[in-house]
């Protein structure tokens, strides 16, 4: 199972209204650069290349559910599935959520998995990123 | 022998107490007016249709579907024998 990673900016941005994590447009993107708990923005990092069924910004997952339940808040996401078409996506190592939606600060990061290795998803391969539907991708309490 | 500095009276620390008093007023005041002028803005229509747009981007998503698209796309994804990587929550 690959480790939740804090971006160290997500929680003072969560906390001065940056993030609303029930309706902003958030985001998986790919990379292959290891990111470091101090980038703060998008822009921070070095997406792989558009193209092949992987678009510039990555894609926007479903939000299940963004609801507390006896004080402890939990943000849950649907599965992401990266599907190569037409030639290959990657190579990519690390999967980052952002938010998509702020423009001050502009397009602020919230949290990195590591694949464990680089991949490179071959045309008709995939990759589902699986956000744990249980405890969802992060609590509040 | 060390000097020592006499302790200032009751008078001249009440005197430096209004003084700093009056100092942190000025300066309260110019922030407040910076509060109120975004406060005023927040006001703004534009605000109130924006959560209005909130509450109804978080309607669509369940009235769309969406959740249960993408697992499906998963199912069938994993069935194809996909990479997956299961992401841990914080």
């Amino acid at each position: 199972m690959a480790t939740y990673n804090k971006f160290q900016a997500f929680v003072e941005n969560l906390a001065e209204k940056v993030h609303d994590l029930g309706a902003d447009s958030l985001k998986v993107m790919l990379t292959n650069s290891a990111p470091v708990a101090t980038n703060a923005l998008l822009g921070d990092l070095t997406e792989i290349a558009a193209g092949n069924g992987y678009t510039a910004g990555g894609t926007a997952p479903s939000i299940s559910s963004s609801a507390q339940t006896t004080g402890t808040y939990k943000l849950v996401l649907a599965d992401v599935t990266f599907t190569a078409a037409g030639g290959s996506i990657g190579p990519f190592r690390y999967i980052v959520l952002y938010n998509d939606t702020p423009a001050s600060p502009l397009n602020p990061l919230i949290a990195w998995w590591d694949y464990g290795s680089a991949l490179t998803l071959a045309a008709g391969e995939s990759l589902t990123v699986d956000f744990d539907a249980t405890n969802g991708v992060l609590q509040l309490a | 022998m060390a000097k020592t500095t006499p302790l200032p009276s009751d008078d001249e620390l009440r005197a430096r107490l209004a003084e700093l008093q009056g100092q942190r007023a000025v300066k309260a005041g110019k922030v407040q007016a910076l509060r109120d002028e975004r406060d005023a803005l927040l006001a703004d229509p534009i605000f109130a249709r924006e959560r209005e747009l909130a509450r109804a981007i978080r309607q669509a998503v369940a009235d769309e579907g969406l959740v249960e698209l993408d697992a499906e796309i998963g199912k069938i994804a994993r069935a194809l024998g996909s990479y997956r990587m299961t992401a841990e929550s914080a």
